[in-house]
Parts: C-alpha cells; sequence; structure tokens
C-alpha cells in the first residue's frame, strides 16, 4: 500500500483495472476532499451532497474499464460527478438546466483563455459566496471549476463536454453577474 | 474536533465504499461491455446519417426530376413557386435527422470539443457534397424503376408522389400537339393536359418549341379540368433529367 501513494492516478486505475479493488481506495482518498468541496459549492442548497458524493465514487468503479489510460484521470473523474451533481439538480427541480444552450452554438475567438485566477477583489467573502450561489448552474460551475477547483479552460470543457471557448464566455458572463450582484447588494 | 469528524467522515466513505466492492454490491462492468456501446453507438450514428445522406440526395433527385431549380429564370413569378413547390415534408424529415445525428455525435469528442455551428456546417457540407454524389449516380432512378416493377408499397408511393408529377403550379411536361390557344401535353406521370398562353406568358430563353419537346412550364394550374393558364415556358434539357422508369418489368426485357 505504500507503494501506491508514489504511483500516479493513471496507474492506479490501471491496477484497479486488472482487478486490484483495494487500490480503488487510494484515489478515493485522493480526490474525496476535492469532489465533496466541488459538491458542495455546486449544491449549495442541496442536503445530500454526501449521498452524491458516494455515488460519483460508485460509478467511477462500475465504469472503471472505460477510463482511457491515455488520458489524464482527474477530469474523468470531475466529468462523473458533473453528471451526479446535474442529476441531483434536475430531481429536486428547483433550477433550470437546458440540453442545449445558445452559447455553445458559435465559437468566441475572443473568449481569453486562462485568464488570472483572481475571481473578484472584495472583501466580504460572505457577498461573494452568496453572489456565486444565486448564479444559474451553467454559470456557477465553470466558476467553481475555475476559481476554486483550479481546473483550466481545456479540463472544463472536457468536464462539461462544452467547447473550451464556451468556457471562457460563461466564465466572463459569471463575472459581470457577480459584479452586479455585489453592487446591489 | 471538527477535523475530527471531517476525518472520520473521509474514512467512513471509503470504508463503505471498498465493503461494498467487496461484497459484491458494486460490479465493474467489463471492457467488452463498453466496446460494444461504443460501437452500438457508432453504427446507430452512422446508419442515421446514412439515412440523412439517402433524403437529401432524394430531395435533390426530386428538384433536378420536377424542374424546380430552373424556376427563378422566370423572374419573381418563378422564384415566388420555387419556395412553394420545395418538399418542405422531406426538408423537415431531413432536418429532424440532423439535429438526432448531432445529438448522437455529442458524445464524441471531437464534436462536443467545437462550437454547434462548426460541426452543423460541416455535416451539412459533408451530406450536400455525398448527396450531390449520390444524386448523380443512377441510384435513385433505378430504386425507382425497382419500386415500380415490384410495386413496392410506401417506398413506390414516395417516388411517385415527389419525383414524377411536378409542382404544384406547374412541371416538364412533353408537347403533344400545338394549337391556336397554346399546346396539348403529356406530364411525365403520363396525364394529358391543355396548356393556354398569352401575350404575358414568359419565354425566358425561347427557342422554336415543337411537338416532342420536353418544356418546364408554370403558371395556374386547374386539377379537374386538367389545364394550365401559363404564366412561364421554356425549354428543358431532358439530359438534366432522370430516365422515365418502365411501366413493367416486362417491358424493360422486350
Amino acid at each position: 500500500m505504500d507503494d501506491a501513494v508514489a504511483k500516479s492516478d493513471e496507474m492506479l486505475v490501471e491496477a484497479v483495472q486488472n482487478g486490484d479493488s483495494e487500490l480503488f481506495g487510494v484515489l478515493i482518498e485522493r480526490y474525496q476532499e476535492k469532489i465533496t468541496r466541488y459538491g458542495k459549492r455546486f449544491l449549495y442548497q442541496y442536503e445530500d451532497v454526501e449521498d452524491a458524493v458516494q455515488d460519483v465514487f460508485l460509478k467511477a468503479y462500475t465504469n472503471i474499464q472505460s477510463f482511457n489510460l491515455d488520458n489524464k484521470f482527474s477530469p474523468w473523474i470531475y466529468r462523473i460527478a458533473h453528471n451526479t451533481f446535474i442529476d441531483c439538480i434536475k430531481k429536486r427541480g428547483k433550477e433550470n438546466v437546458p440540453t442545449v444552450d445558445p452559447d455553445i452554438f458559435f465559437g468566441n475567438l475572443r473568449a481569453e483563455e486562462n485568464p488570472e485566477r483572481e475571481l473578484i477583489d472584495v472583501e466580504d467573502e460572505q457577498a461573494l459566496r452568496q453572489a456565486i450561489e444565486e448564479l444559474p448552474p451553467k454559470y456557477r460551475e465553470p466558476i467553481i471549476l475555475f476559481f476554486y477547483e483550479e481546473k483550466d479552460y481545456k479540463d472544463i470543457g472536457e468536464i462539461m463536454h462544452i467547447p473550451s471557448s464556451t468556457v471562457g464566455v460563461r466564465i466572463r458572463r459569471a463575472k459581470e453577474k457577480i459584479k452586479q450582484s455585489l453592487n446591489h447588494g | 474536533m471538527d477535523k475530527e469528524k471531517e476525518t472520520q467522515k473521509n474514512t467512513n466513505l471509503k470504508a463503505d465504499i471498498l465493503h461494498k466492492i467487496q461484497a459484491g454490491e458494486v460490479e465493474m462492468r467489463s471492457k467488452a461491455h463498453f466496446m460494444l456501446k461504443t460501437l452500438g453507438f457508432s453504427i446507430g450514428t452512422l446508419f442515421v446519417l446514412g439515412v440523412l445522406l439517402y433524403l437529401v440526395s432524394f430531395i435533390m433527385f426530386v428538384l433536378r426530376a420536377n424542374g424546380i431549380l430552373s424556376l427563378p429564370s422566370f423572374g419573381l413569378p418563378g422564384v415566388l413557386i420555387l419556395f412553394s413547390s420545395l418538399p418542405w415534408l422531406l426538408i423537415i424529415f431531413a432536418v429532424i435527422l440532423v439535429v438526432i445525428v448531432e445529438i448522437l455525435g455529442r458524445h464524441f469528442a471531437f464534436v462536443y470539443r467545437q462550437p454547434l455551428m462548426y460541426s452543423i456546417v460541416g455535416l451539412l457540407l459533408l451530406v450536400g457534397a455525398l448527396g450531390l454524389i449520390v444524386e448523380k449516380s443512377p441510384l435513385h432512378s433505378r430504386v425507382e424503376a425497382f419500386v415500380e416493377s415490384r410495386q413496392i408499397p410506401l417506398v413506390r408511393d414516395v417516388y411517385k408522389e415527389y419525383a414524377r408529377p411536378g409542382f404544384k403550379a406547374g412541371g416538364v411536361v412533353t408537347i403533344t400537339e400545338i394549337t391556336d390557344s397554346g399546346f396539348l401535353v403529356e406530364t411525365r406521370g403520363g396525364e394529358m393536359w391543355t396548356v393556354s398562353t398569352s401575350t404575358q406568358t414568359r419565354y425566358p430563353r425561347f427557342g422554336d418549341i415543337t411537338v416532342g419537346d420536353e418544356v418546364l412550364i408554370i403558371g395556374k394550374r386547374d386539377e379537374d379540368a386538367k389545364t394550365i393558364e401559363a404564366v412561364g415556358l421554356r425549354p428543358f434539357d431532358p439530359n438534366t433529367l432522370p430516365p422515365r422508369p418502365p411501366k413493367f418489368k416486362n417491358e424493360i426485357n422486350r
């Protein structure tokens, strides 16, 4: 098990695929905090975050043979988390999650690729948190993934299955909405 | 204390999941399962794409067989008739298939990584180009002849409905007799009609029209009286038309 600590995520997945289920526990240790943090911010008003996080790992195990070892593991498990959390939102019916969004229609060449990771300079963290929570899911999620989970546009695009240019557009619009919300608040 | 609780929760989650795995409550799906799923998806997408391609080529075949694309040569009246004569039901069905192909395609990385407009335009260009190639081939003429000779229902009805009788405001006809007030004509569906002309009738690219010529006529049709008041009339190059299907299989062998 000490050897496992030195192994990369992808090497651990390969071992699990080959039958060493115990090593899946190491992957859980590595990603549980991240996925839980992502879930708590994305599903802020939902009480079943822990159940959802458990579902994420159960689905990851069930579908582990579909993982391509040439890819990175992190976007893959975040994609499973995205799908699970979106299902939670749809089940509750409190927020709208459209299947197709107009902003994936056109590429936006002006969307800055990976701007600075400073969300908004504000002293009141609570107000900022509330402003983020008020965003619709399609804007809230990329904000969380970029500024809190420190994913880049390409990874966020893989997680949300949208073009990376659309990621930039949504982050820019989300920041505008947050600023408006903070100014009115 | 909170940190201890958090650590305890974390350990519990890992222990719960590993216990479920060991107890067989959750099982790993096999690699074969995913390979079959991908294969099924790919085949399904290709099938829908194939149907779309056939439909697009059929629409092009219809436009050519009915002379619809020549209508703008009659000016504004021709353009207006063109829009009302397009096979809208087929076009709507083609649009639905494009949407289905896009939805299926979204499962593939090379599709969802691009803005939707790029994949739609790419799909339309691909299907348009391939559709043109298929349309230029004898495929539709042969299918038309086959379904006519074998009397295959539904497919025969579709070909009969769209490919031969012309369009609402006219069509391609053969001159059978020249009269004082116009012409007697035979439609591609085999019906005999009377065409009346006037000083208002347009004759773009007009040459001498003789008996036996195929002409494109637009005008006001009376289905009951089998008459057309010609608004426009022009010679039509029969080489651009698909050949007529034989009525019965026996006739091919005579």
